[in-house]
């Protein structure tokens, strides 16, 4: 049901996009519900997050982004971008400086502020807000016609999408296995639905041992853990080196006995970004053994 | 308020310890859904007996369950004596565990190991718990020197110093976790909200050793601690050596939180609030609030703990607070109807 739900939302932007690709200026609902001008294809772009700077790297878009914050690391190339501070609280006056055509920022990791005093010099500034995996791909689509990539942006998220399928239906018929998802160990936070890792690992066949969790990030004890007996453990490898040690005490535990405990880079698993689905992908490895 | 007779002080101490008893095997009947009332006392009676058939109810019980409600007993006691004692001889009713930067230090400590990335492991000690009790004792020892001036350390003087080194660390713990990666900022937020965690015994023992040894060294001192409510020139024309008095009682309070924090993050206002309702109830001698503070302590901690366990299970709620949010409303309930502070 979902898959195909997936396949109507794409089929739809796709259409969207080239109805709308076909004028030249254009207004655009930001996911905010703000609307954004966008006279002509923009020349300089301007990332105000992480995730936002993967995807325009990923559209090829290297040669128009003039600068990124701090905290992108990646691609190289983004390394090498004008940095204009930090998520939080990024340099506007630097920003005004650039004389970007195009700003795009998050509603969750930039300060609304930001947003408004941007606005007041003329900047545009499109808002994306990625609530799930559809939500990502709808975001690259989005970032590609806004941009001009529209054909470069329909190829790859054709990839990825068979990428996401491929392992859906790899996990369609198998049994659920039992993962538990540590953010930190002390105290120990876990993820519950409504944050990616949680959706990634289940649609990579896994069943999060906290997926009742009312709150996206709760703190969990090891009674729980333990009650509930995960198979596989997965972590940040800081985290998870604490874990490997646990054997001693927690040896109970299926993933701790079998040795199915793995790290993860956070990046991957929690940028809203294309690597998501790399990340989706090793977290099916972890769970079954073998790559999709 | 009635004087303070050895008969009292016994039989208060009697009924609180009866009641603390009573309370931690209440707590122990309750967890996840794995162990239910009926499974606990069915797996109380199976131990006793000698029957080892569910295993893992063994586990979950002893193995989890009672060193965490132990934990929270110990902790609690460390941080109510703790506070009760910042407040007499900071001559300050705000005052709580953490006023002198403790916390802060123990934070800093937190943020450091995170940053460095170093892994050691001793028995349930991490390079987390050692940075964070490193930077508690540093950050108490800064204190208590910068604010000796001539050989002495006026009540306002610790309190200044300490809020002041309590601002520029806070300073320093923002500054990094902005430019921390975001990862690791959710760590120290976590952290920074108080936690219990469950122990292993050794672990449970080392802290209960430090808590002990701070206790003992309160304990000789609160004849002393009496005299100093008066204001120390009073304490010292009746003949008290003041300063080596706050010595002691600042080496104590150092032991008891600062074991506590780096276990446990800087579980709040429980610090505060104890020994106010313990006064409340029994008066000014420090000679029976201390000890009282302690059982009151832990048999608080106890509870709001059991409750984080238990009212959204499986996740849980962090205990500071179910702290503030049912110590808050009992103590202005209590003030009111006593009219004092």
């Amino acid at each position: 049901m979902k898959k195909v739900k997936l396949k109507i939302t794409i089929l739809f932007l796709i259409v969207s996009i080239f109805l709308s690709s076909s004028v030249n200026a254009a207004l655009f609902i930001d996911d905010i519900g703000r609307t954004v001008n966008i006279s002509s294809n923009p020349q300089r772009i301007i990332s105000l997050a992480p995730n936002i700077t993967e995807i325009l790297f990923y559209l090829n878009l290297d040669n128009k982004v003039v600068a990124v914050t701090d905290f992108c690391n990646y691609p190289e190339g983004a390394k090498k971008k004008p940095g204009v501070g930090l998520l939080l609280s990024p340099d506007i006056e630097k920003i005004v400086s650039l004389k970007p055509d195009l700003v795009f920022a998050t509603a969750e990791g930039n300060r609304e502020d930001i947003v408004s005093n941007l606005q007041r010099f003329n900047i545009n500034v499109y808002v994306l807000n990625p609530h799930s995996m559809e939500d990502i791909l709808g975001e690259i689509l989005h970032i590609g016609n806004i941009t001009g990539q529209d054909g470069t942006a329909r190829d790859k998220v054709k990839n990825l999408t068979n990428r996401i399928d491929a392992v859906k239906k790899k996990v369609a018929s198998s049994r659920r296995v039992r993962v538990l998802y540590l953010v930190s160990h002390e105290p120990m936070i876990s993820v519950g639905p409504g944050s990616f890792i949680h959706d990634i690992i289940e649609i990579a066949g896994g069943k999060n041992i906290f997926s009742q969790s009312l709150i996206r990030y709760p703190q969990v004890n090891m009674e729980e853990i333990l009650s509930k007996d995960p198979e596989v453990i997965i972590a940040p490898p800081d985290v998870a080196e604490s874990i490997r040690l646990w054997e001693k005490r927690w040896g109970d535990i299926s993933a701790v006995r079998n040795k199915r405990v793995y790290s993860i880079e956070t990046d991957i698993i929690s940028r809203p970004g294309p690597r998501i689905v790399d990340g989706m992908e090793e977290i099916f490895k972890f769970i079954h053994g073998m790559s999709p | 308020m009635q004087t303070l007779t050895v008969k009292r002080w016994t039989s208060s101490l009697l009924i609180f310890s009866t009641l603390s008893i009573i309370i931690v095997f209440i707590a122990m009947l309750f967890g996840s859904e794995a162990l239910r009332p009926y499974d606990v006392i069915k797996t109380l009676i199976e131990t006793i007996t000698g029957h080892h058939e569910t295993e893992i109810s063994r586990t979950i019980l002893f193995q989890i369950r009672l060193p965490r409600i132990l934990l929270a007993a110990v902790v609690g006691g460390s941080l109510a004596a703790a506070g009760g004692v910042f407040q007499a001889i900071l001559k300050n009713p705000l005052a709580d565990p953490y006023v002198l930067g403790i916390s802060s230090g123990a934070a800093l400590g937190v943020l450091i190991s995170l940053f460095t990335q170093i892994n050691i492991t001793l028995l349930s000690f991490t390079s987390t718990t050692f940075m964070a009790f490193a930077g508690a004792i540093i950050t108490l020892y800064v204190v208590y020197k910068l604010s000796n001036i001539n050989g002495r350390t006026p009540p306002q003087t610790i309190l200044l110093v300490g809020v002041m080194i309590n601002a520029i660390i806070f300073a320093i713990i923002l500054f990094l976790t902005l430019v921390i990666d975001s990862n690791q900022f959710y760590k120290i937020f976590f952290w920074l909200f108080g936690y219990i965690s469950s122990p292993d015994y050794a672990s449970l023992a080392i802290i209960s050793l430090f808590a002990i040894a701070g206790l003992i060294i309160l304990l000789t001192q609160a004849g002393s601690i009496n005299l100093l409510t008066l204001g120390d020139d009073t304490a010292q024309t009746l003949g008290l050596d003041v300063e080596r008095v706050k010595r002691r009682v600042f080496i104590a309070c150092a032991l008891l939180v600062a074991a506590g924090v780096s276990l446990c993050g800087p579980i709040g206002f429980l610090g505060i609030i104890v020994p106010h309702i313990v006064r409340l109830l029994l008066g000014y001698d420090y000679r029976i609030i201390l000890p009282i503070s302690v059982i009151g302590g832990g048999i608080f901690l106890v509870i709001a703990d059991t409750l984080a366990r238990t009212v959204i299970s499986p996740v849980e709620i962090p205990v500071g607070i179910i702290t503030a949010l049912c110590g808050g409303p009992y103590f202005i309930y209590l003030m009111r109807r006593k009219r004092i502070v």
